[in-house]
């Protein structure tokens, strides 16, 4: 049934999980863990960017249609919910939509082998109907409304809309009202014949399972044979700069929030080379902006932000940002003393302490990831549609050299590509 | 993974589970004070004072900076009711020995972080908190007090524990209001910082596979003469009559609907089980009355759920809606209540609490932060009982504990946010 696995260990973490290359294209990945919670996930390379039905875009899909399936999905033919039906098994199930994937998961403590059969048969069984899709619109309409009243959502929104001109990230996950009320079962149907096959999917399970009983129930649930077709991949072309300077809304908020977006226009086509890239931008970032550092410290002990700033990469095959966000009365004198730090930087070099100190960070940091199932198993997932082996992350980071973050700090924050996105107080 | 209870000095103990099963150990303290309107906001500014530097490392960077060489050692402050009683603490999560050199590993040095904290502040020549500090952390705080509006579910929830616990310290903010900071001052914390510690028994918490006597000596090196007599433990359970009512406008596109109850059933009384089990019921899941009924069939809001806190015996349910919509979606809310009260729980919706609550204690075990968090909150209360009795209480509960429990349930407080934004969203319908 299974036509080759290959198994992969960690001695550095007593780890190991087995890749299985299922009949039907599926690629099943177990990492057994002697925990009391198994966690299991079912995910399509499909996520909010994916806008359209053919790799031309002529097939238009509306905004929000990922979002709204991974809602459908959930219900079934018979008229059940699937949460329902995982509540009934004690299994605690889930599901979420990023810009790049759409995730259906569960954890349980018991009945296992009969929940895994619900995830695997409700995602691959879709249902709609008008009555259905109508209901769900409803549903939506108020998510949509509760992130257009959450100023953080808001920000980190108009940051986006900031730097990309054409590049669908820039869209809200959800869709606006007016999109998700075009939504139809037909385009629902195409859009799941389309992006969920299952070579475009992968299956995560990790506890205290084994890998006969996980194919067993894959071999029992999903076709014996792969589907024909490939998935359209939309390439859009994008200017090498930030679409627009800066993006000011106001809102109802005490204190401006802020959010710095860096468009990252040096996207490396091979995904080890995007991994190692990440991997030095996780060192970078915890030496620029950790509350151990020194602009986070000037910035702090002058009073000048408050004292939650984050830093957050985002590195994916056709898209990459660095998010600076916090709250300021000073928006833009911060964005000035960041720069001015990286010039510093730049010009006077930094400390190998310092860069050591960091990359030790990093590497604590993934070690003590492989603590829960839930963790293991949504990084792996990452792992494996970025096209790379999880174990290697170790090596890495220690193969990091000093010479590759100055590198990224001479190439990355180019003025020419950043845009400040401010919600300031309601006037 | 059954803990043991170990003195520590003459006012402190130690919760000790040992386990091989993480590659992080957890080091945590707590204790806790009465919360009063005169002390809530000087506990929670020495807090974080302390977090800010101290004698040792007298700034946050040489601090942080510290915590890093450990392997990224992370140290997070808390500041949570427990009952009526403001309950305080650090807890220390850092990279297990056997990946740090063997032997004891970092575990004497968080100790030691740990007690850089919270016993050797960073006091000035006459005995006060740096003024700087003191002034930044006000700024701090006065920026907390006010984004309480970033995030209006959270206003709604907080608004109508107001309105339910009026009069009661429950109600009080734990990090006080803005009209309160001035009297901050270097010379009134640093008091504070002395009262409170000479007033506390502490509960620490240790998850991870050092023996336990190593632990315990490490902590009777550190902590043997700290604390002291502490005030008991309280918590007002009895409410009052009558439904208090509050609307206030913002300018949201939704409505946010908070609706409070006074149960009479904390965590000592003998249906505290059936009360988990009529929170499960009620909004506690996707699985639940709210979820399906008022969401799912009704389509009007997004979230709509309930949540429970033993330790005072109150229960919330919230939803968020277009303000057109607050009326049904709220009377369908109270409906299914009505329903449990009425015994209309259907065998499914029993099963599913059921397996929910086993789910969520035999998973507890998978995380060391929630089994110190269940001892040691126990423990603070008053309450000593293990959490293998408290799943056999659970496991025993049935269909008329729930709605005896029910019956206990009454309605006294409805806070309404009532979104006045006509947004874009909605002109182009």
């Amino acid at each position: 049934m299974n036509r080759k696995k290959i198994t992969y260990q960690s001695d550095l973490l007593g780890e190991e999980y087995t890749v299985f290359h299922h009949e039907s294209g599926l690629p099943i990945y177990v990492f057994p863990k002697q925990m009391s919670t198994s966690y299991a996930l079912l995910a399509t390379n499909f996520g909010a960017v994916d806008h359209a039905l053919d790799a031309a875009g002529q097939l238009k899909l509306p905004d929000g249609v990922a979002h709204f399936l991974e809602h459908k999905l959930f219900f079934n033919e018979d008229g059940t919910d699937s949460f329902e039906r995982f509540s009934a098994l004690g299994a605690d199930a889930n599901a979420y939509t990023s810009h790049t994937r759409t995730v259906y998961l569960f954890s349980c403590t018991d009945h296992f082998a009969e929940a895994l059969a619900e995830l695997i048969d409700f995602v691959t069984h879709p249902y709609f109907t008008e009555e259905s899709v109508a209901k769900e619109q409803g549903i939506i309409e108020e998510e949509i409304r509760m992130c257009l009243d959450n100023p953080y959502d808001r920000c980190y929104y108009n940051m986006l809309e900031g730097l990309y001109a054409n590049h669908p990230v820039k869209t809200d996950i959800c869709g606006s009202v007016a999109s998700i009320s075009a939504i139809t079962p037909k385009i629902l149907y195409d859009t799941h014949s389309t992006y969920y096959r299952l070579s475009n999917m992968a299956l995560v399970v990790c506890g205290d399972v084994n890998a006969e009983e996980v194919l067993e129930i894959a071999n029992a649930h999903l076709p014996q044979a792969a589907e024909q077709g490939k998935v359209p991949r939309r390439l859009v072309e994008e200017p090498a700069t930030a679409h627009r300077a800066t993006v000011t809304e106001e809102g109802h908020v005490a204190k401006p929030i802020f959010s710095i977006g860096v468009k990252d226009v040096h996207i490396p086509d091979d995904p080890e080379e995007r991994l190692k890239r990440d991997a030095a931008m996780a060192i970078l970032n915890e030496m620029l902006f950790s509350e151990a550092g020194e602009l986070y410290n000037k910035l702090y002990g002058s009073g000048m932000i408050s004292p939650e700033l984050s830093a957050d990469y985002v590195l994916t095959r056709d898209f990459g940002f660095l998010q600076i966000a916090g709250e300021s009365e000073e928006p833009e004198r911060v964005m000035d003393e960041i720069w001015q730090y990286f010039e510093k930087l730049h010009r006077e070099g930094f400390s190998t302490e310092d860069f050591e100190r960091c990359k030790r960070i990093e590497y604590a940091e993934y070690i003590k990831s492989f603590d829960s199932t839930e963790e293991i198993a949504n990084t792996l997932l990452s792992f494996v549609f970025e096209g790379v082996e999880l174990f290697s992350y170790a090596d890495v980071i220690l193969g990091i050299q000093p010479e590759d973050v100055a590198a990224l700090l001479s190439k990355l924050f180019d003025p020419a590509c950043r845009t400040l996105s401010v919600i300031y107080p309601d006037s | 993974m059954n803990p043991i209870a170990l003195p520590i000095g003459r006012h402190s103990r130690l919760i000790y589970i040992n386990t091989e099963r993480f590659k992080s150990e957890l080091l945590a303290v707590s204790f806790t004070a009465p919360l009063m309107l005169e002390t809530a906001q000087h506990n929670a500014m020495v807090m974080a004072l302390t977090r800010r530097g101290t004698a040792g490392y007298p700034s946050l960077a040489l601090l942080n900076r510290r915590l890093d060489e450990m392997y990224s050692t992370a140290i997070s402050s808390s500041n949570r009711r427990t009952g009526d009683m403001q309950t305080l603490g650090f807890a220390a999560d850092f990279l297990g020995a056997r990946y740090v050199g063997g032997g004891l590993g970092l575990l004497p040095e968080v100790t030691k972080m740990l007690a850089e904290l919270l016993c050797k502040p960073l006091l000035d020549e006459t005995g006060c908190f740096t003024a700087s500090f003191v002034e930044s952390e006000k700024q701090n705080l006065r920026d907390a007090i006010r984004s309480a509006i970033h995030n209006p579910k959270a206003y709604a929830s907080i608004a109508c524990r107001k309105l339910l616990c009026a009069g009661e310290p429950y109600a009080l903010s734990l990090i006080g209001s803005e009209d309160t900071i001035e009297n901050l001052t270097p010379a009134t914390l640093a008091a504070r910082y002395h009262q409170l510690t000479e007033s506390v028994a502490p509960v620490f918490s240790y998850v991870g596979c050092t023996p336990a006597a190593e632990v315990a000596a490490l902590l009777e090196a550190y902590f043997g003469d700290f604390g002291g007599t502490p005030a008991p433990y309280t918590a007002h359970v009895h409410g009052g009559s009558g439904l208090a009512e509050k609307v206030e406008e913002m300018p949201l596109l939704q409505g946010k609907l908070s609706l409070g109850f006074r149960t009479d059933v904390s965590l000592s009384h003998p249906l505290a089980p059936a009360m988990l089990y009529l929170n499960e019921i009620f909004g506690g899941s996707p699985a639940s009355k709210l979820f399906l009924n008022v969401r799912e069939r009704m389509s009007l809001c997004y979230h709509c759920s309930s949540s429970l806190d033993l330790y005072k015996g109150i229960l919330f349910a919230n939803s968020g809606m277009k303000v057109e919509n607050r009326a049904v979606v709220e009377e369908a809310m109270l409906q299914q209540l009505a329903d449990i009260k009425a015994g209309r729980i259907s065998d499914t919706e029993l099963l599913a609490a059921r397996r929910a609550i086993e789910h969520s204690y035999r998973q507890s075990g998978d995380n060391p932060g929630v089994l110190a968090r269940f001892y040691t909150g126990r423990i603070l209360a008053g309450n000593e009982e293990t959490m293998a009795e408290w799943q056999a209480r659970l496991a025993r509960v049935t269909l008329s504990d729930i709605v005896e429990a029910a019956a206990h349930v009454s309605h006294r407080a409805t806070f309404f946010l009532k979104g006045t934004k006509e947004g874009e969203e909605d002109e182009e319908e």
